[in-house]
């Protein structure tokens, strides 16, 4: 198998650089023997913690957060990003097939979680025509993430267009961090095979890594959904001067993914080719004030074709391939306008554009290749104000203008009021919109049949072209309103924090286009298409928790909670659909502990109750998982390293259905060895 | 270039001879490009005119800095201008450049009474040219200097060596860890990593902090290890940071490796800069040149009214301020700091404890 035999070179380049390494860059060399001079004292140095780096502390943020720190993703054992979302309160994970991880909050998803906000170092990564994010086609490893801060709630002001229900931001390490030579093998059940290699070198003002990556296996049994994927990610740092950063990245990945249709009994093969590029300046004016530039380049490119023959009715060819692309600039200043108010805003232009032979297929055949852009300009600003010692007021708004919905406004007030170091709480009311999609809006999905046995039809170009789903260039923004009042004790002696949100949302004018059927009686494949339009309305409210605790140095804990009640109306429906697609009930708890000897032990239970999904539209029973995580650290003079053994879904007897009733999920198991040379 | 810096209302007598390149004003301050023909002449001049006025109310000063211009003139001009307020026209400041120095060392050496070096390059230049004046030094980091007064070359006699002192850029340790206790209160554990050249030994910090009611960690810093990896193990017991001022582990290499990842663990760190605290650090105790400056003037007054014999040992900074990352402080939830109250309260600890 052609994969194999990417995985075993990538293994052989591994144990090639493993010698190599010791002669890899010495990051901190002695220099006992070099003089300190004053200028050590006085002479400027980098700007090391940028506004990007940090973050705002729980305490103050206008809106539930929770950060999945390396740790944690360590100790989760996950070997995919997105399964790391299981440790935040109110999201779910789950999957259509092997390859399409489905992360989802308060529910009301298809396949496509498009309410979301996701970015990868201040880029939007959800997929420029149908506003869900590939998960497995990020061009990015695990392990280059520093950290993950979920925005629970819907942030506009601070994050931009889509952060509509939540906003997933995803800050990778700096390329100063990842010297030397860094390796990672996973080998399991269910064939998986990943390899990772990284080099990163730093030499005085100028730093880079470079990522390979493979990730392989073969998703789930009795489907053909087998994936493999290549990654290559670069990343480069430059201090131009003390006060201005450079960072550079680039990122291409490609795979192919095995693509079977139960109703249509079909199998097939699909590739991915997606890559990025993006460029960043950081100017520091001052420590309190700084400025930032950022422009960037995605283009995702997929290509499948199912050709499917149905008795009597023909040949049907549906062709899902799309190229589409993403161009973004954004500017952003921050400032800290006194002693107690600080303000960040900024301005950003970009444009989605899209081509599909199928998806955007035109009237007439043969398809004319489509093109469809979508511009988009947004002005954004956040004021910080600190009205007295305890009361914080945060407030702030986006304006953007789409050409597929016109203009939208985002507007958000908070109070946080901290009553002393332990306790304090925010009051929140925001209003956000999402707009539509490329797909949503122009999609035309059109399928020609052929070698009908029909009788009276034409024969060519075809017998006849059956229209699967239109999108609506007439939809107007979906809009939320939320309101949210959260608790949150810190007792930093003891390692503990505690969160509570409580809150209330009023969805509306939701575009869906499940059952919103349009007969057409010269559709001999299935006499009806399905329109996207503005026709849903849901009203959520619940309880979220988190508990983070850290009682011992070598023992941490965290637990997340939550009750949600979602009310929708989504008329077209079937009466049973849609009704449950946010669980009532979710929880996750892991426990960390390190034992003598470099032994980590860690255990992570995840809880989610009954729902439906609307994928497969019937109930999927409620989901316990247990997955467990034994290692051992072992370190040389000049390497560290850790082996460790995962169990996913330990409990026994305990096969869950994945979102979809196809989708078993059984137990996985791998051996992780991973080994870093500096 | 050269830079001369001539209290010109203290002087009559070097007016004439000086006129081609003197500004007359008080405190004025003389920088021209000229060919070096002009600028030994001046450079002459200088020394002729400083011996005609070589009687015993007036306490020749010479000022060398290590490099022309912004932080060493910053020094210079305040050194001058404090003078100017505070002394009764008996001090006689001159300003020469490295170079200068370096060709005329004798004779700049007969004609002074104090030497003051601004910088550590021009402190290790001093010291290896013979010479008898009294040297002080400032603007220096205390662990160079210490290696710079070991090189000294004297031409007097043993009993009555050389003086040679320093008004310093590192900050009392005492005064860092008092910014600490403000902050943290005293339930964090401080983790220091400690530099093999470190002035102060492991014992003495300990004892210094338990004074202070701090809980410590100290990590003894091997330079052939991996630095990373002994950070790494100092952070793991540590909730805070503090830096001392070490060449081998706060040097401009390591400063990003040390920011990140303390920032990871959630460790705040306490900087011996205001560099360091632009960079990333939590905040810092630290001596601006001016401040550096005028502590330098009051050394020179009272060095003038002292005999000789009564040559003061190295001194940390007085004057101080403290400086706060807003951002990171921020982040950190460290809200409502005020670096001024925060050095205010530390002066007045600091009057406490003596």
């Amino acid at each position: 198998m052609q994969h194999k035999k990417f995985f075993y070179r990538l293994l052989a380049a591994l144990l090639i650089a493993t010698p190599c390494s010791t002669s890899a860059s010495e990051p901190l060399p002695p220099q006992d023997n070099s003089l300190f001079s004053e200028e050590d004292f006085l002479n400027e140095l980098p700007v090391v913690l940028t506004a990007t780096r940090l973050s705002q502390p729980a305490r103050e943020a206008p809106a539930a957060t929770t950060i999945i720190d390396r740790e944690l993703i360590k100790a989760s054992g996950a070997r995919e990003i997105a399964d790391l979302f299981r440790l935040v309160p109110g999201f779910v994970v789950s999957h259509d097939n092997g390859y399409t991880p489905i992360v989802t909050y308060h529910g009301l998803s298809n396949e496509q979680a498009r309410r979301m906000q996701v970015l990868v170092d201040g880029r939007s990564v959800y997929s420029v025509v149908f506003g869900g994010t590939k998960w497995m086609d990020l061009p990015l490893a695990i392990d280059d993430i520093e950290r993950i801060e979920v925005i629970r709630g819907p942030n506009a002001a601070t994050y931009g267009a889509n952060a509509f229900l939540s906003t997933i931001n995803i800050i990778t390490r700096h390329s100063s961090e990842t010297n030397g030579v860094f390796a990672r093998v996973n080998v399991g059940n269910i064939d998986i095979r990943d390899g990772y290699l990284r080099y990163g070198n730093s030499r005085d003002e100028l730093s880079y890594r470079v990522t390979l990556g493979y990730n392989h296996d073969t998703g789930f049994a009795g489907r053909q959904d087998s994936h493999q994927v290549r990654i290559v990610n670069f990343r480069s740092d430059y201090q131009l001067t003390p006060s201005d950063a450079m960072e550079f990245q680039l990122g291409f990945n490609n795979g192919e993914m095995g693509v079977d249709s139960k109703t249509l009994n079909a199998t097939d093969e699909k590739s991915n080719k997606n890559h990025f590029a993006q460029i960043r300046w950081q100017h520091h004016l001052s420590t309190d004030e700084n400025f930032s530039l950022q422009f960037y380049y995605i283009k995702e490119d997929t290509a499948q074709t199912y050709d499917i023959r149905i008795p009597v009715l023909g040949r049907v060819i549906a062709n899902n391939s799309y190229k589409a692309n993403r161009l973004d600039l954004e500017a952003q200043h921050i400032k800290q306008l006194a002693h107690d108010a600080r303000i960040v805003w900024g301005g950003g232009i970009r444009r989605d554009s899209a081509s599909a032979p199928g998806y955007f297929g035109s009237e007439e055949m043969p398809f004319k290749n489509l093109y469809y852009n979508n511009n988009l300009y947004r002005i954004f600003g956040n004021l910080e104000w600190r009205l007295t010692q305890k009361l914080l007021l945060n407030t702030g708004a986006m304006w953007e203008k789409t050409d597929l919905s016109g203009t939208g406004f985002a507007p958000r007030i908070g109070l946080n009021y901290l009553f002393n170091p332990v306790h304090s709480m925010r009051l929140t009311a925001s209003h956000g919109t999402r707009s539509p999609t490329l797909a949503e809006s122009k999609s035309n999905f059109r399928v020609p049949v052929y070698d009908s046995t029909l009788p009276t039809l034409p024969t060519t170009p075809s017998n006849f072209v059956s229209t699967l789903w239109k999108g609506n260039e007439d939809l107007e923004s979906e809009t939320i309103t939320a309101y949210e009042l959260g608790y949150m004790a810190s007792l930093p002696k003891q390692g503990f924090t505690l969160d509570i949100k409580i809150y209330r949302e009023e969805l509306a004018g939701l575009i869906y286009m499940d059952e919103n059927r349009v007969y057409d009686p010269n559709d001999y494949f299935d006499f009806r298409y399905e329109v996207s339009e503005n026709f849903g309305e849901a009203t959520i409210k619940g309880v979220e928790t988190t508990i983070n605790y850290q009682p011992l140095r070598d023992t941490r804990f965290t637990l997340s909670h939550s009750y949600t009640k979602l009310k929708s109306t989504l008329p077209k429906l079937l009466p049973d659909q849609g009704k449950r697609t946010a669980p009532e009930l979710i929880f996750s708890f892991l426990a960390m502990q390190k034992f003598p000897r470099g032994i980590n032990g860690s255990l992570a239970y995840y809880y989610v109750s009954e729902s439906d999904g609307l994928g497969s539209g019937r109930p999927i029973p409620a989901i316990r998982r247990l997955d467990l995580r034994l290692a051992l650290a072992f370190s040389g003079r000049k390497m560290r390293g850790e082996i460790a053994i995962i169990v996913q879904n330990a409990l026994p007897d305990n096969d869950y259905i994945d979102w979809r009733d196809d989708n078993i999920f059984e137990r996985r198991q791998y051996v992780s060895l991973d080994v870093q040379f500096n | 270039m050269q830079c001369l810096v001539l209290k010109a209302n203290i002087d009559k007598t070097r007016k004439d001879c000086c006129k081609a390149h003197a500004r007359q004003g008080s405190g004025a301050i003389l920088r021209e490009r000229t060919v070096s023909f002009f600028r030994y002449c001046a450079v002459l001049c200088l020394f002729a005119a400083s011996l005609s006025t070589a009687n015993a109310d007036i306490f020749r000063v010479t000022l060398i800095s290590s490099h022309d211009g912004g932080t060493y003139q910053r020094v210079i001009d305040t050194i001058t201008t404090h003078i100017d307020e505070q002394s009764q026209h008996t001090i006689l400041l001159e300003a020469v450049s490295l170079d200068d120095f370096n060709q005329h060392s004798t004779a700049i050496d007969r004609t002074s009474d104090l030497l003051i070096p601004i910088g550590i390059r021009a402190t290790d230049s001093i010291v290896q040219h013979p010479g008898s004046t009294s040297i002080l030094a400032t603007l220096v980091p205390r662990s160079s200097f210490n290696a710079s007064r070991k090189k000294i070359t004297s031409e007097m006699p043993l009993e009555s060596p050389r003086n040679i002192s320093a008004i310093l850029l590192d900050q009392p340790i005492e005064r860092q860890l008092n910014l600490t206790r403000l902050l943290f209160g005293n339930v964090k554990r401080i983790g220091i990593p400690l530099g093999l050249s470190s002035q102060l030994k492991h014992d003495e910090i300990e004892n210094i902090a338990r004074q202070f009611n701090l809980s410590i960690e100290i990590e003894n810093i091997d330079p052939v290890e991996n630095l990373i990896h002994q950070i790494s193990r100092l952070l793991d017991r540590s909730d805070a940071l503090l830096a001392l001022p070490n060449p081998v582990i706060f040097n401009r290499r390591n400063v990003r490796y040390i920011l990140l990842s303390t920032y990871r663990k959630r460790i705040p760190v306490i900087g011996f800069s205001k560099s360091y605290v632009k960079a990333g650090a939590l905040a810092a105790t630290y001596s601006s040149p001016e401040q550096i400056g005028k502590q330098t003037a009051e050394a020179i007054i009272s060095l003038q009214k002292k005999p000789a014999r009564e040559f003061p040992a190295a001194a940390p900074p007085i004057y101080f301020s403290v400086a706060i990352n807003e951002q990171v402080a921020r982040s950190f939830g460290y809200t409502g700091l005020s670096a001024q109250q925060l050095a205010r309260k530390i002066s007045q600890l600091e009057r406490e404890e003596q």
